[in-house]
Order: C-alpha cells, then sequence, then structure tokens
C-alpha cells in the first residue's frame, strides 16, 4: 500500500518542455508492528528540464505487510 | 475564521493560526477507475469490491495520491493563480471511500516575508477527515504568492 508522498515544485514548466524523469531505490528495509513484519519501500522521482535544471521531486513510500493481502 | 464566500484568500489578510475555508470533496468510483489508469495503480482494492471487502475493508478505497490531488486543488481554491505550490506532501493514515463527503482543512502555521522581492512563503497544515470527522490523511503544504498572476 502506498504510505505517503512528499512532492517539491522547484519551478513552473510550461507546455512543450521536455522533461526528463528518474526513479530511485532511496532506501528499503523492514520495521515489526502490530501486523507481523513490514516492508518499507521509498523511492525518489527527480523531474529535470531540458536546460538540466530539477523542475520537481517526489519521494514516496510504500509499504507491504507479510501476510498476502496486498 | 475567513468565510467561505471568498474564493482565494489575498497574503496580506492572513496571520498564523488562521484557517482556510473548509473545502467538502466527493470522490467517485469513477474518479477512482480514472485514477488507476492516469497512475497505472491497479491495485484490486481501488476497483475490485468483492476483492476490497476480502480485504477487510467497507469497499472500494481511495488512492493515497489521489487525496493528494485534492489537497493540491485545495490549494489552488484558496491561493488562485497568485500563489505558487512548492512543496506538499500528505501521510494516508487511513482509507477514505468514495460516495463519502471528505473535508479539506487548512490552517497557516508560518508566514515568511522577503522583504527584498516582496515575496511571501507561507506553510500550511493540511487536514483531510471523513464523514465522520475523522483525520485520515494528515498533509502539510508551502505555497509562494509573489504579488503576480502566474500562467497569463
Amino acid at each position: 500500500m502506498d504510505g505517503g508522498s512528499e512532492y517539491e515544485f522547484h519551478k513552473p514548466i510550461r507546455a512543450g518542455d521536455e522533461i526528463e524523469v528518474v526513479r530511485k531505490m532511496l532506501d528499503i528495509f523492514v520495521k515489526r508492528g502490530r501486523l507481523g513484519p513490514m516492508l518499507f519501500k521509498i523511492t525518489e522521482v527527480e523531474y529535470t528540464g531540458a536546460d538540466g535544471g530539477l523542475v520537481a521531486t517526489q519521494r514516496s513510500t510504500s509499504i507491504s505487510y507479510g501476510r498476502a493481502t496486498a | 475564521m475567513t468565510t467561505a464566500e471568498s474564493s482565494t484568500v489575498g497574503s496580506t489578510d492572513l496571520r498564523v493560526g488562521d484557517e482556510l475555508p473548509v473545502i467538502t470533496r466527493v470522490v467517485s468510483t469513477r474518479q477512482l477507475v480514472q485514477y488507476a489508469a492516469v497512475s497505472r495503480d491497479f491495485t484490486p482494492i481501488h476497483y475490485d469490491q468483492d476483492y476490497a471487502r476480502s480485504a477487510n475493508l467497507e469497499g472500494v478505497v481511495i488512492h493515497g495520491a489521489l487525496k493528494t490531488s485534492l489537497f493540491a486543488q485545495a490549494v489552488g481554491d484558496w491561493f488562485g493563480a497568485s500563489g505558487m505550490l512548492t512543496a506538499l506532501s500528505a501521510s494516508y493514515r487511513a482509507v477514505d471511500y468514495p460516495g463519502e463527503p471528505l473535508t479539506i482543512h487548512g490552517k497557516v502555521s508560518a508566514l515568511v516575508e522577503d522583504l527584498s522581492s516582496g515575496a511571501v512563503r507561507i506553510d500550511i497544515d493540511l487536514e483531510l477527515r471523513n464523514a465522520a470527522g475523522e483525520l485520515t490523511t494528515p498533509g502539510k503544504a508551502t505555497v509562494v504568492l509573489h504579488g503576480e498572476t502566474f500562467g497569463d
């Protein structure tokens, strides 16, 4: 399941802009909770404009439970 | 409290602790299908009622990221084209269901004025509450008002 997201918008983009999108796995770890083991995956997506400047950054947390419900 | 009649909020009117006009939204199952397609999130709890019930949910649930987009829309409703959203975050603590009135609440947590440029940075604590009034999704937004209109 989706645990949450953070977005930063560094500068405006315009119609016609070419945006490069790079997704990175930042971290992966296990926590133990009431419902058993939980696998956390933290990913980051960087959106870069044609001039090489970063236009936006997104960080997301995905949580998977040990039992096969998701 | 700001009245709900005003569609946008001027930065000069705002103080730390001010609450922004409450916005009510109802998400439809049609929107869930559209959102699944656009986000490529085909987790069955978002479109298959039987599957969702077998996972101990009341029915299909709203994608977390769709709730974040409700926050982004709320910021647009509050500040209009004079504000630029520079940061937005949300934490999906509990599920929300389509067909239920959800309320979006915003409270000013910080105001910083850049005297040289005249820009004002506003930090907002966001809350999405379900029909029972329970906080399911806290969030934060940062808006920069430049005193000019974007997107003309």
